[in-house]
């Protein structure tokens, strides 16, 4: 078990540091990226002005861009572990700052978005899979294709052109109060409540061809309370990495949908700063959505193998 | 050729398949016969005809630049198949070299290319090729690119796993004895063995390429005007939202039928060729 856990450990920083690397060799390979360019927007403010020889030795120095590329990486990584993820072109904050404010926005999107999608995706799972080959799950697991199917930027305009335009039920954009969150986390709930159905049926399906399940069945339990009491319980277990997996659904829809409903989260902050070319914010919201991406899969894989004993002793 | 043949009626019989299947025909009979069949110039921009509603001169309506939406929407289909053919081709064989390479050979080449497998699937969505695309600018070219970077992941994975358990099996092993070489077992006996799951990936890649493409025209970042992606057309559609809701309907409704068909086809042949495969990710 602790092994186990260890070598995930092991994965994870193996993983994190290869994917900021990637990140940042990616990012510095922009030939834009000169001291020069860091001095006229860090001292200065304006792209526009001449900087100083003297302010340009010292971001150089600062930053250790006259060394080679490794070493720039290696004390960005030292500095990063610091908080100091340097200061963004456009506003002269702190990239750290800039994150950190948007981050409850995001979560709490996320977070809506998550219990959408368990509470559609679970029940019409499990309801599909209870009727296999009938109607009902014909209907179910269409529908599930179709959830899937969607563009969620289109999806996002159509339910803004319905509930707010015509119907004048929600804002069309913003953050605030409940009624402001409801078209976003719909958005990114229907994708992946459709994930959630598909996974869930298979899961179940598994489950319900079990001894146990026909056992229950033999001593002539009642449907329900096999499926709620027995069927349902291990059939969720696999359902826990569905989260992992919605992780990257989200963070990767979180971009686009932020976007179109102006929500103040980091994917909003992400695609700004790309038509910006405010590189010190890319860097970091990337390498912050993956980090914390990959830390969830990490949490999920092991408390996957404390809900599931069979996945401890296999390995 | 019985099994074959059997797959192909398994295949036949599911009705959601076929369905799929011959929409699919369709666009593609659109994308080729682009020119013959769209009644307008799809870039021709009159701005006295801007911004009218469908109707029997324009069935689609027109844009804010004048131009016949569903001219725009034909010629759409051309650029969406042109693009997600490249980008499933290029990462199809990546994918496929790659998971034959380490499944085949296994020890630390394996080793180091997981790991870097693992690296790269440490990216959720369209972070990573956002991350291409701010690197390298916006435009199509450089959204097949940061595609392309990361959809050779699922292929390489998949294709590892089935290497891995046909070159345990005996036909490899006499293939060995009779003294053949690995590239001629590899060429021979693990590539043709190793299609099938890969053909059902290609499918359901194809829909999530074509959502990426349309995602990074959406932004503003993929294909640019006057380019007539549909996710660049909704883009610049979104604008006139409440007064002219058709720019925003067309185009998506096409991404969604589009994605569906395939999607429709992957799962129908999976169900036929593979019906073991489980729900694959796919990036």
């Amino acid at each position: 078990m602790l092994k186990s856990i260890l070598k995930r450990l092991g994965i994870f920083i193996l993983v994190v540091v290869g994917a900021t690397a990637l990140v940042f060799f990616m990012l510095h390979y922009i030939p834009g990226e000169t001291a020069d360019v860091m001095a006229r927007y860090i001292f200065i403010g304006n792209i526009e002005i001449e900087p100083s020889s003297e302010d340009v030795a010292l971001i150089s120095q600062h930053y250790e861009l006259d060394k080679p590329l490794i070493i720039q990486y290696v004390s960005w990584l030292s500095r990063s572990l610091q908080g100091d993820l340097g200061m963004s072109y456009n506003t002269g904050q702190p990239v750290l700052d800039e994150i950190v404010i948007r981050l409850p926005a995001t979560i709490k999107l996320a977070v809506v978005s998550v219990l959408i999608s368990l509470i559609i995706g679970i029940p019409l799972g499990i309801v599909a899979a209870i009727k296999q080959n009938t109607i009902i799950d014909y209907i179910c697991s269409t529908g599930a294709v179709i959830g899937v199917s969607i563009p969620n930027f289109w999806l996002a305009l159509i339910l803004i052109m319905v509930f707010s335009l015509y119907l004048d039920l929600t804002p069309v954009m913003g953050s605030g109060g409940v009624e402001h969150i409801i078209l976003p986390s719909i958005t990114l709930g229907t994708g992946m409540a459709a994930v959630t159905a598909r996974l869930t049926r298979s899961s179940m399906l598994e489950v319900i061809r079990q001894d146990y399940v026909r056992t229950a069945r033999g001593k002539g339990l009642a449907e329900k309370t096999i499926v709620v009491r027995h069927a349902m319980k291990n059939a969720l277990i696999p359902v826990i990495t569905i989260i992992g997996l919605e992780m990257g659904h989200l963070l990767g829809g979180t971009v686009i949908v932020e976007t179109i409903f102006a929500w103040p989260g980091i994917g909003k902050l992400l695609i700004d700063a790309i038509s910006q070319r405010d590189l010190p914010i890319i860097q970091g919201c990337v390498i912050f959505i993956t980090v914390m991406y990959v830390f969830v899969n990490l949490i999920v894989d092991i408390s996957y193998s404390i809900f599931d004993p069979r996945i401890r002793y296999e390995r | 050729m019985i099994s074959l043949l059997h797959d192909v009626t398994e295949f036949g019989k599911n009705r959601a398949a076929m369905l799929g299947l011959l929409v699919i025909c369709l666009l593609i009979i659109i994308a080729l016969l682009a020119e013959v069949i769209s009644p307008y110039d799809p870039t021709k921009i009159i701005l006295e005809d801007k911004l009218q509603a469908p109707s029997s001169d324009h069935i689609m309506g027109t844009d804010h630049l004048g131009r016949d939406v569903l001219s725009r929407i034909i010629y759409g289909s051309r650029v969406t198949f042109q693009f997600s053919i490249i980008v499933v081709a290029i990462t199809a064989i990546i994918g496929i070299t790659v998971g034959i390479v380490s499944g085949y050979y296994g020890g630390v080449v394996d080793e180091i290319l997981m790991r870097f497998v693992d690296i790269l699937l440490a990216f959720p969505g369209i972070i990573l090729a956002l991350v291409v695309i701010g690197t390298l600018g916006p435009g199509i070219n450089n959204t097949i690119l940061a595609i392309s970077f990361v959809g050779w992941l699922s292929y390489a994975r998949v294709t590892r796993g089935s290497t891995l358990s046909i070159k345990e099996k005996e036909f490899i092993e006499s293939a060995r004895s009779i003294g053949s070489g690995n590239i001629y077992i590899i060429y021979k006996h693990i590539y043709p063995n190793v299609l099938y799951p890969n053909i059902v990936l290609a499918t359901l890649h194809m829909g999530s390429v074509i959502l990426t493409v349309a995602a990074l025209g959406f932004l503003g970042l993929g294909a640019q005007p006057p380019i007539p992606e549909w996710g660049t057309m909704l883009n610049e559609g979104k604008e006139f939202l409440r007064v002219c809701p058709w720019l925003s309907i067309f185009p998506g409704l096409m991404i969604m039928i589009t994605v569906l068909a395939f999607n429709f086809i992957g799962d129908g042949l999976r169900d036929a060729l593979d019906p073991r495969m489980k729900e694959v990710v796919i990036k």
